[in-house]
């Protein structure tokens, strides 16, 4: 056996000897797996030697690369040959009339007729579903074809067609059951992914996210693209509960790319985007700000804005302060290696502007795998993630209210040039936005350093037995600094602050498994058993500082602020521990009926002495309906398979140390000496345990025409319980807050479709090819039970029985109240200009009947989130060497709340005092039934109603074109090289929405009402659509060098 | 090869560990009921007590809760809508709710102190006057309440489990316990408190006399003795002025003269405990006819040092007489000021 050090290195200096080798192992093994004879002529049979002709050509990929060691067999002959390294092959036929079968793993087998001129060359397709496809399930990796559960694998190729930061943004719309929401849209900015919808109320409804087999605790938005490989979310309870106690909320399991044997393969993509502002809001200008303020009889005007009125003079902030962002993005990858090892590099580095100035996000990636077989039964790899991420002055969003509030007549300089510090001088202490480009006396930065390894270990034991053991180390540091000077717009002269925050996070894993598989005959069974332990240790530790001597200083030096202080929560001790048992079985008999049994049990340090351990069991069953006689040489139907399953999951809801109870500090002085007091703010809490899930799963998975057109159907529906509830102890206990209970229920259903299609497959060569993934979802969320069978209704937290979680509920608007209504508007304190409102009042169960007064009982559930269904589409052209992708997604019904248009913000404050947006306001002359008469005493607690919308909407999330240069003219670069140039839109169009029609600026949430202080009375997790930064549309130019 | 089999070997055993470890909790950061039981725990413990009163005294709450809609003051021009109109939601306004809330909050403080103290290893000396003032606070809250709310839970054991069921138990109850915890504080606190602020034998006496004359004209609680036992505990503090500290204001009215110059200020003299307090320096008898409630808060968390500021009450009403309050109707309609004497600094 070859015995000597594998470093990537040595590698490379031997690089031109093992490429012989490299070729020749190829060229045995290859026969070897598709089972045919490698001959270069072919066997005679006597017939006439004048029907010999010797064919030539080239076998290339649809992007004209060439694919060498290709399959080419003369049909009803054992004749054949492969292609060589440039694709090229050349073939001597015997038969009349002869066929050429092309056949090669991965891609569509073709039949091809050789013409006259004995030449053929073809371009090859991968196949769209390749029933040898392999999908990661969770400890292991299964045919597509023998898949029980719910799994839905991502082609990363598509997701590559949305040049975006993170890999999460550009799955939006790709994956039934997923629903993705952005939450802001400053550079750097998160997402919030729910897979069927939320289950839980009080705890997290994300999903678990594994990379290479062990759970990534870090953030998603610190993985580069390019380094992944492949992504599976798995949905149904048979699936996820190989993860147990994290399975609730579904598994995203993401596999980064490792090496292959073979040359090295060098690739290079990288991408200048510009980012430019889509919708501006739309705000009243000079002139119609004039005619607002006029009716809303708020006319005692500054001096400036006289001016202004006088001079015609009109200043547009959004204008002044937007700019275009640009976008860079480099990556660089190697790959190669031997049979024996492989290994792949990878570095990269992505940076953003945002079209508010100042706001930076960088990243930076380095990326390493490496997989090394020892002699005959020994493997081992190792690979590691690294990433620093940087963000700058995100505060820089602040500059939203003054660039939104300061009217148009106002003035941003001084007649000297300078910049006019506060223009509202009167009415408001806001600062000029400008004076945020000044960076001396402010700014923030936030690192995050993080690295993800993962490393196995192999050992075949015997015949198809063999033990593999995973270790995860997982380390992370967020560093965060701010400062903000006295004379900014975030203290208007109260005195500087500053604040510096750390926190790591240190976490492994450690994973045995017993593996064995077992094929005879009719019988393949597959059994894994593992066991393991995970630890995790977060530490944090935060200061803020008040008055410092000099700006420039910010953060450097905490100790020339005057007065400092340490926050509770800012510094803390937090660890946990889960050890793991799991087994699963595999069968399937004849190929055409399979069954999954799977259990795993979690023992957890968060739950109480005595209380730790919980099992989860799930039941899978699948017909292969394709196998049976009946359907088996069926040409018209490819697949057809039909899955059932059943799980019990749980969601690690409660936080460590949950259910010891704590205290909390008071201060408190005697004359001069100051103390600290302890008093019982949280009891102990003994009984606190999961949430629980139970789901049952139906799907059916169809292929036609040998799948070329192909999809599923699932069927699914999740039962909640112990659900955690705050129960109100009453205050007499002593002890203030609520008491966390299990106690709740949530019930979620709905059914997946998802249906790809090649509408038009190439005719011929680089020809004409159109193929569309469509998915489309629906859930229904519900809350079934709260705290107690008598209590249907929590209305500070938007939970309602029978509606989904964060419903809304509030008055109901009708309109507005119009000249010669002054009778009726009498009744209820109300006059002509005032928002109309419906009169329920409903008495318990009873009818509604109105009884002549507007009060609380007025209000009812309006909706909710919860879209009606959603789903996306991607539309892929391709024609010669160009290809032209769409990809979309798109929501109908629902309700969105807009906390742009409501009032008791001072966005859209309907008085006169501030910039206003633009709408259809109430006057004697106007009468619209939109928005109010504005008016500085508008009752504020009553005018959210004015915010709801209808969520509905239809985005083009990106619009790609790409062009592949003709190999041929790349040859220089490399045998199997390629060059891709091309451009991208993303977020190109918004259809469809009533909320753009009315005023809006993008229907997709920015916030949880809960960080968003406009969300006056809304619970804290109902998605908002607020305030801020105007939604980005961007532009991009790339290209990428394969060689 | 041979060396590669052994170390692969030990890399798999090294990888099978203990499992108990993990499912052990050891919160660092954290503090729980546990450090209760020590004696920074209990000290600890007792300090929050006392910081509860400022929920009460160091806000507007007691004022709101007690003052308004009385001749006191009037509405302003926001907040205390409620009292002023009586309007329902008055159950729900922070005032009365902290009332009740804090109240019971820094009542299971207090047994808390009481439960623990003589378990923590303090000694005796320091367990008896601790204990003592956490009965002291746990009468003042309960006074408190059973003025403000009537019957409630009389709670004298610290609460360490949740449960969602409460009774309100009779008045004569409440008054009972108050007064038994009042009559041990007073015999067992030191005379004048060592330190300032914290509770004294002069301030339980000068409690339990007001909790006995308030008794004495509640219906099913009252004793025979009650007016009696107030006479006695209220001339127990005026017979012993030199042990407590104490002195009288020799001219009553001098307080509401507000005509006097501006840089005097007159105040209500309190122990230390926080009361209503409010800085405020005299206004000229014009400005009190324009002006409505100035009635402002201090800035919460300041007890009264000795011999400095006190509360004062502004009313409209009042204005164009210079009379800066009405005293004793103040003391008679705000028992929760914890009036002891009057000086004039």
């Amino acid at each position: 056996m070859i015995n000597e050090s594998l470093t990537p290195g040595i590698l490379l200096k031997k690089y031109f000897g093992k490429l012989l080798l490299s070729l020749a192992l190829m060229a045995v093994l290859i026969p070897a797996q598709t089972g045919r004879a490698f001959a270069s002529e072919p066997l005679t049979d006597g017939s006439d030697l004048a029907q010999q002709r010797v064919v030539t050509g080239q076998v290339t990929e649809k992007d004209g690369s060439p694919l060498p060691s290709v399959s080419i067999m003369e049909k009803g002959t054992n004749n054949g040959v492969l292609s060589d390294v440039s694709g090229q092959f050349r073939i001597t036929v015997t038969t009349a009339n002869p066929v050429l079968v092309f056949s090669f793993v991965g891609y569509d087998t073709q039949e091809v007729p050789v013409g006259a001129g004995n030449i053929v060359s073809i371009s090859m397709a991968t196949s769209t579903i390749g029933l040898d496809e392999i999908v990661v399930v969770g400890y292991g990796t299964v045919r597509k074809s023998d898949v029980t559960g719910s799994i839905t694998s991502v082609d990363v190729d598509k997701i590559r067609d949305v040049p975006a930061a993170t890999v999460v943004k550009a799955l939006q719309g790709k994956t039934a059951g997923v629903e993705i929401q952005n939450i802001g849209r400053q550079p750097g900015a998160g997402s919030q992914i729910r897979i069927r919808g939320n289950r839980s109320l009080s705890a997290s409804n994300d999903p678990l996210i594994i990379v290479d087999g062990i759970p990534y605790g870090g953030s998603v938005n610190d993985i580069a693209s390019d380094d992944i490989a492949s992504i599976e979310v798995l949905k149904d309870a048979s699936a996820t509960v190989i993860y147990g106690s994290r399975g609730s909320n579904g598994v995203i399991i993401i596999t980064t790319r490792k090496g292959q044997a073979g040359e090295i393969k060098v690739n290079y993509n990288g991408y200048y985007g510009l980012n430019t502002v889509a919708r501006q809001y739309d705000l009243f200008n000079a002139e119609e700000f004039v005619n607002f303020r006029t009716v809303a009889n708020y006319t005692n005007y500054m001096t400036d804005e006289i001016e202004s009125m006088l001079l015609g003079r009109d200043v547009d902030w959004q204008d002044l302060m937007y700019q275009t962002g640009q976008t860079h993005n480099h990556e660089l990858s190697f790959s190669g290696g031997t049979e024996k090892a492989q290994y792949a590099l990878s570095g990269g580095f992505y940076s953003e502007t945002g079209v508010l100035p100042v706001i930076q996000y960088g990243r930076y990636n380095l990326r390493m795998a490496i997989d090394q077989q020892i002699g005959e039964r020994f493997r081992l790899g190792i690979t590691s993630m690294n990433s620093i991420a940087n963000t700058k002055d995100s505060q820089a969003t602040q500059m939203m209210w003054p660039i939104y509030s300061l009217s148009p007549l106002m003035v941003p300089y001084n007649e000297d040039g300078t910049v006019n510090k506060q223009p509202a001088y009167d009415t408001d202490n806001t600062y000029n936005p400008l004076t945020l480009l000044n960076q001396t006396n402010w700014g923030d930065r936030n690192r995050r350093n993080s690295s993800f390894n993962t490393m196995y270990l192999e050992i075949d034991l015997l015949k198809g037995l063999k033990y593999r053991a995973n270790l995860g180390f997982d380390f992370n540091t967020t560093k965060y600094t701010s400062y903000q000077g006295k004379d900014t717009h975030m203290r208007q002269g109260s005195e500087s602050t500053g604040t510096v925050s750390n926190s790591d996070n240190l976490g492994y894993t450690i994973e045995n498994l017993l593996i064995y598989d077992l094929n005879a005959g009719n019988h393949r069974l597959g059994i894994t058993a593992m066991q393991s332990v995970q630890e995790s240790t977060s530490t944090g530790s935060s200061f803020t500082g008040t008055t410092l001597a000099a700006d420039y200083i910010q953060w450097n030096n905490f100790g020339l602020f005057e007065t400092k202080d340490a926050s509770s929560s800012g510094n803390y001790y937090s660890n946990w521990g889960l050890v793991s048992f799991m087994g699963r079985i595999n069968y399937s008999f004849m190929d055409r009926y399979l069954i999954t049994i799977t259990g795993r049990s979690d023992g957890s340090s968060r739950l109480a002495e005595g209380k730790k351990w919980h099992s989860y069991p799930a039941l899978a069953l699948a017909w292969k309906i394709k196998e049976e006689p009946f359907l088996k040489d069926s040409e018209a139907i490819s697949t057809l398979k039909l899955r059932a399953g059943y799980g019990q999951t749980s969601n690690t809801s409660i936080n460590p140390y949950s259910t010891l109870g704590g205290l909390s500090k008071t201060k408190y002085n005697f004359g001069d000496r100051g103390v600290y007091g302890y008093y019982v703010s949280t009891l102990p809490n003994t009984d606190l345990t999961w949430e629980f899930t139970k789901q049952t799963n139906l799907g059916l998975d169809f292929g036609f025409m040998n799948d070329r057109i192909n999809g599923s159907v699932d069927v699914y529906l999740q039962k909640t319980d112990g659900v955690l509830l705050g129960v109100s102890l009453p205050p007499t206990q002593g002890v203030p807050g609520s008491f966390m209970k299990n106690i709740g229920a949530t019930e979620n259903k709905g059914i997946e479709v998802v249906l790809n299609g090649v509408i038009i497959s190439p005719q011929k060569e680089k020809g004409f090819s159109w193929d569309v993934n469509t998915n489309l979802f629906l859930n229904r969320e519900k809350i079934t039970a709260l705290q107690d069978t008598s209590i249907k209704q929590d209305i500070g937290n938007g939970w309602f029985v029978g509606s989904p979680s964060s419903a809304i509920y509030d008055y109901v608007k009708l309109g507005i109240w119009q000249l010669g209504e002054e009778v009726q508007a009498a009744v209820y304190g109300a006059k002509p200009g005032d928002i109309k409102l419906e009169d329920l009042d409903p008495d318990g169960d009873g009818p509604l009947e109105p009884d002549g007064k507007i009060d609380d009982k007025d209000r009812k559930v309006l909706g909710s989130s919860q879209p009606d269904f959603m789903g996306g589409f991607t539309s892929t052209w391709g024609w010669k060497g160009f290809d032209l992708s769409v990809v979309g997604y798109y929501r109908v019904g629902g309700t969105i709340a807009s906390t742009l248009h409501m009032p008791n913000n001072y966005w859209n404050r309907l008085d006169g005092r501030r910039g206003q947006l633009k709408v259809d306001y109430w006057s004697p002359d106007n009468p619209t039934n939109d928005m109010p008469r504005p008016d500085m005493s508008i009752n504020a607690a009553r005018t959210n109603v004015l915010g709801y919308f209808d969520g509905s909407f239809l985005k083009i999330r990106s619009i790609n074109f790409g062009y592949n240069i003709d190999p041929q003219l790349t040859r220089w670069l490399g045998a199997k090289s390629g060059i891709r140039i091309y451009a991208s839109v993303t977020d190109p169009f918004i259809f469809f929405s009533p909320y753009l029609k009315a005023g809006g600026l993008d229907p997709e949430p920015t916030n949880n009402a809960s960080s968003d202080n406009n969300a006056l009375a809304m619970p804290a997790r109902t998605l908002v659509v607020g305030t801020g930064i105007p939604p980005v549309r961007k532009y991009v130019f790339g290209i990428n060098v394969r060689f | 090869m041979k060396k590669i089999k052994y170390i692969a070997v030990i890399i798999v055993l090294a990888f099978t560990v203990s499992c108990e470890d993990f499912l052990k909790e050891d919160p660092k950061s954290l503090l729980t009921a546990q450090y209760l039981e020590t004696e920074a725990g209990v000290n600890s413990a007792l300090y929050s007590a006392y910081s509860d009163l400022r929920y009460i005294y160091g806000g507007e709450s007691a004022m709101n809760a007690t003052c308004s809609g009385t001749d006191e003051w009037q509405k302003g021009p926001d907040g205390n809508a409620n009292f002023n109109l009586y309007q329902t939601g008055m159950a729900a306004d922070g005032a009365i709710s902290g009332l009740w809330n804090w109240g019971f909050t820094a009542i299971n403080t207090s047994n808390a102190v009481i439960k623990y103290a003589p378990l923590c290893g303090m000694d005796e000396e320091e367990v008896t006057k601790v204990t003592a003032e956490a009965k002291f606070l746990r009468a003042t809250w309960y006074f408190l309440i059973v003025q403000t709310f009537g019957a409630c839970p009389v709670n004298l054991d610290f609460i360490q489990e949740p449960s969602t069921e409460a009774y309100r138990d009779p008045v004569a109850d409440v008054y009972a316990a108050i007064v038994a915890d009042l009559e041990e504080a007073k015999s067992v606190l030191p005379a004048q408190a060592e330190e300032t602020g914290r509770a004294d034998a002069a301030v339980a006496t000068h409690l339990l006399a007001k909790v006995y004359l308030t008794r004495a004209t509640t219906q099913g609680a009252n004793a025979a003795s009650d007016y009696q036992q107030a006479y006695n505990n209220a001339m127990e503090l005026i017979s012993n002025k030199g042990l407590y500290g104490l002195e009288l204001e020799q001219d009553f009215a001098k307080v509401f003269d507000h005509a006097m110059n501006t840089d005097r200020k007159y105040f209500l003299r309190s122990r230390g405990i926080p009361t209503f307090c409010t800085t405020m320096r005299g206004i000229p008898p014009e400005q009190v006819a324009a002006q409505r409630t100035i009635l402002r808060s201090c800035s919460s968390g300041r007890t009264t040092p000795p011999g400095e500021l006190a509360v004062l009450c502004v009313t409209s009403h009042m204005a164009g007489r210079g009379i800066v309050s009405d005293l004793p109707t103040m003391s008679l309609m705000s028992p929760l000021l914890n009036v002891v004497m009057i000086q004039d600094i």
